[in-house]
């Protein structure tokens, strides 16, 4: 890039500060407001008319500013034409990682002649680079010559840093939004099942006039309860009943069973039905003495049918 | 909560007397319940006594696993604090099997057609409970010379003499 240029950027302001004052908006603001700004100031520090700034491999600039309308009087064409230009001259700076003005470029005369008409002399592009790598492009089009030094690109590239961290930071952003907003669906899915588990539980409770219903998983994990909050360790219960079951199970199978799938283990006072749910869960139905206890069995085989619709439908919610 | 001692399985003082009144008791059981097969087996998983038919061709996986069930329910009936506690597993066209605690040290297990009724079944079991308690309360307070003196084994001394004199026959 010729150094002959004439125009002193920023009327003495420090590019490094303008910058450090850029960067910290970065977590203040959007990343569209933030490009925004950063374009804006940079296009005033620089005295350019336009500026545009690119990110990534894309062809569309991700910010632009067209501080005096220049481009206000352009036909169509001549849009097209300076668009076409300026992701070319983009393309280029990020591809050959250095500065170029939009002159070096071939096929820009009608580009260049559109941005003179608006009393626009010339495009420059700079490489905003990560690690070195250009990740990017600031394209600034000014009717005066532009001055850039060896400090302003390592500015750049500070700022390149920034933009990179606020777009993955954006980008992760909008991942997380949607996984909440996905796994917001979800819950109201799994809450609206386990309301209606609830439910089922309380109505085998009313029926049976159980002290507690449980619901657990085979593997002795906690589901759903209702009743009252138990004089004991509830999940040394659970463990119990679901490694009472499985033995039990097994021995049904040893003397010819296949298909029943209930366990009553009879006390003094107290008596806790056991009843396998969609092969994936036990109700466990702890109750006192009962008129006529065949009765709670077929309650509890009625409600078994209707919770395993439940977990059925829950199984289908996969929270993570 | 700790484990009951392996009392029944080990207990070197149930006579060949004893095991014969549990037999019986077993057996009229059997006779009033009307079920299938009355096991009795102690809490480390040793067969005590049998009645009735097999009610499995692998009766040593089935004995283990009524040993891990027992141990399951007592804990189970120690966290309801009911001092008597039982099991009732459906078995479909298998009917039920039943197990009943038996003490603290072991474990009746009965298997039942759905044509018996289980409140009949569970009313002559607790009587033979309360009958096999009796015989191993006997047991238990049963010292080891008056177990010895009860058996009327007599071999023991007249055995030591007859390989003491073998031995010193052969080496001298």
């Amino acid at each position: 890039m010729t150094e002959s240029t004439v125009k002193q950027p920023g009327q003495g302001v420090d590019l490094h500060r303008l910058i450090f004052d850029l960067t910290s908006r970065a977590t203040e603001v959007p990343f569209d407001q933030f490009v925004g700004e950063v374009v804006a100031k940079l296009a005033d520090f620089y005295g350019a008319s336009i500026g545009r700034i690119y990110l990534g491999n894309s062809q569309s600039p991700v910010g632009a500013v067209d501080r005096n309308d220049a481009m206000a009087g352009f036909d169509a064409q001549q849009n097209k034409a300076v668009a076409d230009a300026d992701a070319r001259l983009s393309f280029e700076v990020r591809k050959q990682n250095r500065p170029l003005k939009l002159s070096q470029l071939q096929q820009s005369s009608a580009a260049l002649g559109a941005l003179r008409t608006a009393n626009v002399g010339e495009g420059y592009g700079l490489p905003i680079t990560v690690h070195g790598k250009a990740k990017g492009a600031l394209c600034l089009y000014s009717s005066s010559p532009l001055k850039f030094t060896k400090d302003d690109l390592k500015s750049l590239q500070a700022l390149g840093n920034v933009l990179q961290g606020t777009v993955k930071q954006e980008d992760g952003s909008k991942r997380y939004l949607e996984d909440s907003r996905e796994n917001d669906k979800k819950l109201k899915h799994y809450k609206k099942h386990l309301q209606r588990i609830e439910q089922i539980l309380e109505e085998l409770r009313a029926l049976t006039m159980a002290r507690s219903i449980i619901l657990i998983e085979r593997t002795a994990e906690f589901i759903a309860k209702r009743g009252e909050d138990l004089p004991y360790d509830e999940s040394h219960l659970n463990v119990l009943l679901a490694g009472g079951y499985e033995s039990a199970k097994r021995l049904a199978g040893l003397v010819g069973s296949s298909d029943e799938r209930m366990v009553v283990h009879e006390g003094e006072e107290e008596s806790v039905l056991v009843k396998e749910v969609a092969d994936r869960a036990l109700l466990a139905i702890i109750y006192q003495d009962h008129d006529v206890p065949a009765l709670i069995a077929e309650w509890a085989n009625s409600a078994a049918d209707r919770l395993a619709e439940e977990l059925s439908a829950l199984g289908e919610v996969k929270l993570l | 909560m700790q484990a009951a001692g392996p009392k029944v399985g080990t207990n070197r003082f149930l006579l060949k007397k004893d095991t014969h009144q549990i037999g019986l008791i077993l057996g009229r059981f059997q006779e009033a319940s009307d079920c299938k097969t009355v096991l009795l087996i102690d809490e480390a998983g040793h067969l005590v006594s049998k009645k009735g038919q097999n009610p499995t061709r692998r009766e040593a996986t089935y004995i283990a696993l009524l040993a891990g069930t027992f141990q399951t329910t007592r804990r189970l009936s120690d966290l309801l604090a009911a001092s008597e506690f039982s099991s009732r597993v459906s078995c479909g066209e298998a009917g039920s099997l039943l197990m009943m605690q038996v003490g603290e040290t072991a474990l009746l297990a009965v298997t039942m057609s759905d044509d018996v009724p289980s409140s009949t079944v569970r009313t002559y079991a607790l009587e033979a409970i309360r009958r096999l308690e009796e015989v191993f309360k006997k047991a238990e307070a049963r010292s080891q010379e008056n177990a010895i003196a009860e058996s009327g084994w007599k071999g023991s001394d007249s055995f030591a003499n007859a390989v003491e004199q073998q031995l010193d026959a052969l080496f001298g």
